[in-house]
């Protein structure tokens, strides 16, 4: 512990800007046609999630299991290669898979509600910024297509996509349990964790 | 045993060592006519090694991306063909060496490495399957240098290091430090401890070494790495945004990677100053340093006063 804290932040960073981007290239490159079902499977989440039957949510919520899954799978077992913390964060992403499972297997599943309240559109808000506009927004700011984030590929999407579908989706409280906030506290913690790193990359 | 008696034991274990690891008395990695102008300094085995080395940190860590290895692979090629030798790596640096280790195996034949990585772990047993981890990503029979890293676990990683030394399986045993941490601890060390290498911080902008490490290096005969000598790419990017001053070329300086690494290596302290980079271009740069006069004191003291103006 001693050793960890003699450092600052900016010298843990141990790779740069152009080899974290090359990063989800080489993600894209390596799945690529396989894009075209992922979008089909989040089509077909967003559409179970939103329909009325129980076992659709259930379904709905083993897919954004699935999302988390694959994300720490292929994405941080890539990430690891230049960052020697990345077999942690891909622990917090299985983490999360994991207990989405459990919503899926034990809960009430991935139960959209129709928008009324606050809480609902800023869900609403978040889900489309991590489904669609996160990845326009990379390729706005100048990252090449095969460069681009997206929802179920890379980290930052499927967090912020899944904060607005828990955001949106009827959780009741279990017992003393606020079910929501457990299920919202590793993405809240990941977009925390790769702040800091887009900070570190930045500002070294 | 007397300290004569000592040193003719060491010179001869790393006579021993330096025939193993293929090398010839003499000069390292000089042998070719192009190379005979180079600025070398003298090594504790008579060995002379080309005053400017290259990190690793950042720059190497690329994981298995073909493009990026294949990118490296000529800035190290670059830095060989230059009359480069020392290399410096470490574990901490993610795949740093195992792409130093591919470069070495891209450009074939026996590269006139000077191969020196660190160990890197709180666990204080784990020298040796640090330093055959090392072996094994570089591709290396053995290293040249084997360092402590950043003073993790020291004690029981230099004793070690020095049975490993005095076994004749590394030819140089070597502490670092960086950002101006610890250093009444590496004095100590360096004071205590019979170590060929020490590692810190020194920079143009950061001459902290200057004062008491550095004198300490030549008193002791240690050989001193300058690392983060463009604080890491902080310095040069700083003064590129300034016109290269007239009397600097005068002086003999090409450009102002040339500037900021002469002027550390013209201090008779230094033994090799190690600048990163990932690029071709910045690395011809860089070693227009190998070349050329070195500032004196007085032009050193100019050097200074002009980056203060900045």
């Amino acid at each position: 512990m001693e050793t960890w804290l003699s450092y600052r932040l900016t010298d843990l960073l141990m790779f740069s800007p152009a080899i974290y981007v090359r990063l989800f290239e080489r993600v894209n490159d390596a799945l690529w046609p396989g894009h075209v079902l992922l979008a089909a499977l989040s089509v077909a989440m967003l559409v179970l999630a939103g329909s009325r039957t129980h076992v659709a949510h259930r379904l709905a919520a083993a897919l954004l299991a699935i999302a988390w899954g694959w994300v720490a799978w292929r994405f941080f077992g890539l990430y690891a290669q230049i960052n020697l913390a990345a077999p942690w964060f891909a622990v917090l992403f299985a983490g999360q898979a994991v207990m989405l499972l459990a919503l899926a297997a034990f809960g009430p599943g991935l139960a959209l509600a129709r928008p009324q309240r606050p809480r609902h559109w800023l869900g609403l808000g978040l889900a489309l910024w991590g489904l669609a506009l996160h990845p326009i927004a990379w390729l706005a700011g100048g990252r090449p297509l095969a460069g681009t984030e997206l929802f179920a590929v890379a980290p930052d999407p499927t967090a912020i996509a899944t904060i607005g579908l828990l955001l949106m989706a009827r959780v009741p409280r279990r017992g003393c349990l606020p079910l929501r906030g457990i299920l919202l506290a590793l993405p809240v913690a990941w977009l925390s964790i790769s702040a800091l790193t887009w900070w570190a990359l930045l500002t070294a | 045993m007397s300290d004569t008696d000592l040193s003719r034991r060491r010179m001869l274990q790393l006579a021993a060592a330096g025939l193993g690891a293929g090398w010839l008395p003499g000069t390292f990695g000089q042998d070719q006519p192009e190379h005979r102008d180079i600025i070398t300094r003298r090594l504790p085995d008579d060995h002379d090694l080309p005053a400017i080395g290259m990190g690793t940190w950042i720059t190497f860590n690329v994981g298995s991306d073909p493009e990026a290895r294949a990118g490296r692979t000529e800035v190290l090629r670059t830095f060989l063909e230059a009359g480069g030798a020392l290399v410096d790596s470490s574990p901490m640096y993610g795949s740093a060496e195992a792409v130093v280790g591919h470069a070495l195996a891209e450009i074939g034949g026996k590269p006139p490495v000077f191969s020196a990585s660190k160990v890197w772990t709180p666990d204080g047993d784990a020298t040796a399957e640090q330093v055959a981890q090392s072996e094994r990503r570089w591709g290396l029979e053995q290293m040249d240098l084997m360092q402590v890293h950043n003073l993790v676990a020291w004690k029981a990683h230099l004793e070690y290091l020095l049975e490993m030394r005095e076994q004749g399986r590394m030819r140089f045993v070597g502490i670092t430090t960086s950002h101006g941490r610890r250093h009444a601890d590496i004095e100590r060390i360096m004071r205590e401890w019979p170590i060929d290498f020490v590692q810190a911080s020194y920079s143009l902008a950061n001459r902290e070494a200057k004062d008491r490490l550095l004198p300490l290096a030549k008193e002791r005969g240690i050989a001193f790495i300058a690392n983060r000598p463009f604080q890491g790419g902080r310095l040069i990017d700083r003064v590129k945004r300034h016109p290269f001053p007239e009397w600097a070329s005068e002086a003999g300086l090409a450009n102002w990677a040339d500037y900021l690494l002469k002027f550390l290596i013209a201090h008779p302290g230094v033994t090799c100053a190690i600048p990163a980079t990932s690029r071709v271009e910045h690395m011809r740069e860089n070693m227009t340093a190998l070349r050329g006069p070195l500032p004196d004191e007085s032009l050193r003291r100019r050097m200074i006063e002009h980056l203060q103006a900045f």
